[in-house]
């Protein structure tokens, strides 16, 4: 299973990037600000028309809609529950692109996601942590090959944030392709498989965490001198 | 079938038979003289003009709300009302009302005139702000070409036709506006209930939406089709009735699970139930002229509509 960029352009935005993701994995796109990761992102995802490369799952063309809705998954930046609705009618919401109202993957989602005992709670009532759980849940109704997830830990606290990346890595064991955007480093180089650095719509590196993000890199491309401190799998960056 | 659903369906079907005996003259089917008559010709025909209406301009609420997932969007704010109305006006500028069915037929091509410019602007790009603002747009184009008519009215009785056609009115109304209505309003809200799935889709964004496998264009065609076939069949047949279509899905939604797609048809039966009593209503009103059913609802709707505002505010701070 493999979803792969060819050469990917976006005016002004993504200049000729290639790559090809691995299911099974966490990978994570880095970047500063304006660097094209989320553009990038929903290139994969198929929501941005792009003006030249390809997208290619499994070796073909990514299908059109709504087939490609049942393959690829997507989480945005900034969610937003514009209605008072219940937990269960979110993650029911994941079930769209199979016009079905399958209840075992429903379940099997808010299972996953520790929501069982919430599908009453409003919307509004929800918590920021408690949000980016059912919003994950309404991805994984779906039963996507692949998760692309923009930022999903940006309003997360530290507790929140070591949750939702164990759900993430549970939902890449259970072999789908997880790809997220984050601004952690450190959470890229403790929790992800293989990281792409963005940089002005170029990729900047991509390999292994601690080729990708080396520091050397990191003042390359942030212009922000670093260390990494302690040890594989539990790597803090400092600043000097 | 939800529960908001039976209950507004068991309430009109209470509500209709009391209808149909209310009025200036209550109607006893077994002592009135010429009951038979007055219920066949006069109220049956207008009591489900009421539920005509009211049924699309409440369905045509609920869709817009959802789509623009704002609970402060009416039907009206599409410019499809203002443009039917701006057709009936010209039928009675030019006095073109010597034929019954010449100034309905001049609101549906102001509807069409308006659905079509709303599609030419905003159709293809399917994007919520732009289609938005070309329905202020249209709205306040056709609200400007009515007051010019109005202003520029061929005689004082022209003029004071156009003023109290527009505020809308079920009166004098026969089977034959019903016949007109009822096809083009049904249709309507079938094409509104077939966005459902799209709306609940919505709730969650616009790229959420198209990631999910949503077409938005075709939401958007669908959406247009479809409000404009019952809102501008109801101007057709009614003339101007505000605010059905924002506070039928306010009353229907504490009901639901608050989904897009549950409120459609129970604000259907909703905004039904609610012209069917406002125009029983304005009929038993002892004033010497029957009060204009479009000028109570608005009565009715612009405190409801402040009260909105100020819990919002309240929901704000």
């Amino acid at each position: 299973m493999t979803l792969e960029a060819r050469n990917l352009v976006l005016t002004e935005r993504l200049a000729g990037i290639s790559c090809s993701l691995q299911a099974g994995q966490i990978t994570a796109i880095c970047g500063p600000n304006g660097a094209g990761k989320s553009s990038l992102l929903q290139a994969l995802a198929g929501l941005l028309e792009i003006d030249a490369g390809e997208v290619r799952l499994d070796g073909a063309a990514l299908p059109s809609s709504p087939e490609r809705a049942r393959c690829v998954g997507y989480l945005p930046q900034s969610p937003e529950i514009a209605w008072d609705v219940s937990v269960r009618s979110i993650v029911e919401l994941g079930r769209i692109p199979w016009r079905d109202a399958a209840v075992e993957p429903v379940e099997a989602a808010l299972d996953a996601l520790d929501l069982k005992g919430f599908e009453h709670r409003r919307a509004q009532t929800l918590s920021g942590g408690e949000q980016a759980r059912v919003l994950l849940a309404r991805v994984l109704a779906g039963e996507p090959g692949w998760i692309l997830a923009d930022e999903p830990l940006a309003a997360l606290d530290l507790a929140h944030q070591a949750a939702l990346v164990g759900h993430l890595r549970k939902a890449a064991q259970a072999g789908r392709g997880v790809v997220v955007v984050l601004h952690d480093l450190a959470v890229a180089m403790n929790h992800a498989d293989r990281v792409l650095v963005l940089n002005e719509g170029r990729l900047a590196a991509d390999g292994a965490p601690e080729e990708a993000l080396s520091s050397a890199l990191i003042g390359k491309v942030w212009g922000v001198e670093t260390r990494w401190l302690g040890d594989a799998g539990r790597k803090a960056l400092a600043t000097s | 079938m939800n529960r908001a659903t039976l209950t507004f369906a068991v309430l009109l079907a209470l509500a209709l038979p009391l209808s149909l005996l209310a009025g200036r003259v209550w109607i006893d089917p077994a002592s009135t003289p010429n009951a038979a008559l007055i219920l066949g010709e006069l109220r049956l025909p207008r009591a489900l003009l009421a539920i005509i209406v009211g049924g699309g301009l409440g369905a045509a609420g609920a869709a817009m709300q959802g789509y623009l997932r704002n609970p402060l969007a009416d039907p009206g704010l599409f410019g499809i009302a203002p443009g039917a109305a701006l057709g009936a006006v010209v039928a009675l500028w030019f006095g073109y009302t010597a034929s019954a069915w010449l100034l309905p037929l001049f609101a549906l091509i102001g509807a069409g005139g308006a659905m079509a410019l709303l599609a030419a602007i905003a159709g293809r790009t399917g994007g919520i702000a732009l289609f938005t603002l070309a329905g202020l747009m249209v709205a306040s184009l056709a609200g400007a070409l009515t007051a010019l008519a109005i202003s520029m009215a061929p005689n004082a009785f022209a003029m004071s036709e156009i003023v109290l056609w527009l505020n809308g009115a079920l009166t004098d109304r026969s089977w034959r506006e019903v016949w007109l209505a009822a096809p083009l309003v049904s249709l309507g809200i079938l094409l509104l209930w077939r966005t459902g799935r799209s709306l609940d889709a919505l709730t969650l964004g616009e790229p959420v939406a198209r990631s999910l496998g949503i077409d938005t264009s075709r939401l958007l065609w669908l959406l247009i089709l479809g409000i404009g076939l019952t809102v501008g069949a109801s101007v057709a047949v009614a003339g101007i009735i505000g605010f059905v279509g924002l506070i039928v899905p306010h009353l229907v939604r504490p009901l639901t699970d608050r989904r897009p797609s549950q409120l459609i048809v129970p604000s259907a039966l909703a905004g039904a139930l609610l012209v069917l009593v406002a125009d029983s209503v304005v009929r038993i009103l002892p004033l010497v002229t029957e009060l204009r059913l479009g000028i109570a609802l608005s009565l009715l709707g612009a405190p409801f509509f402040l009260w909105l505002l100020l819990r919002m505010r309240k929901g704000l701070a």
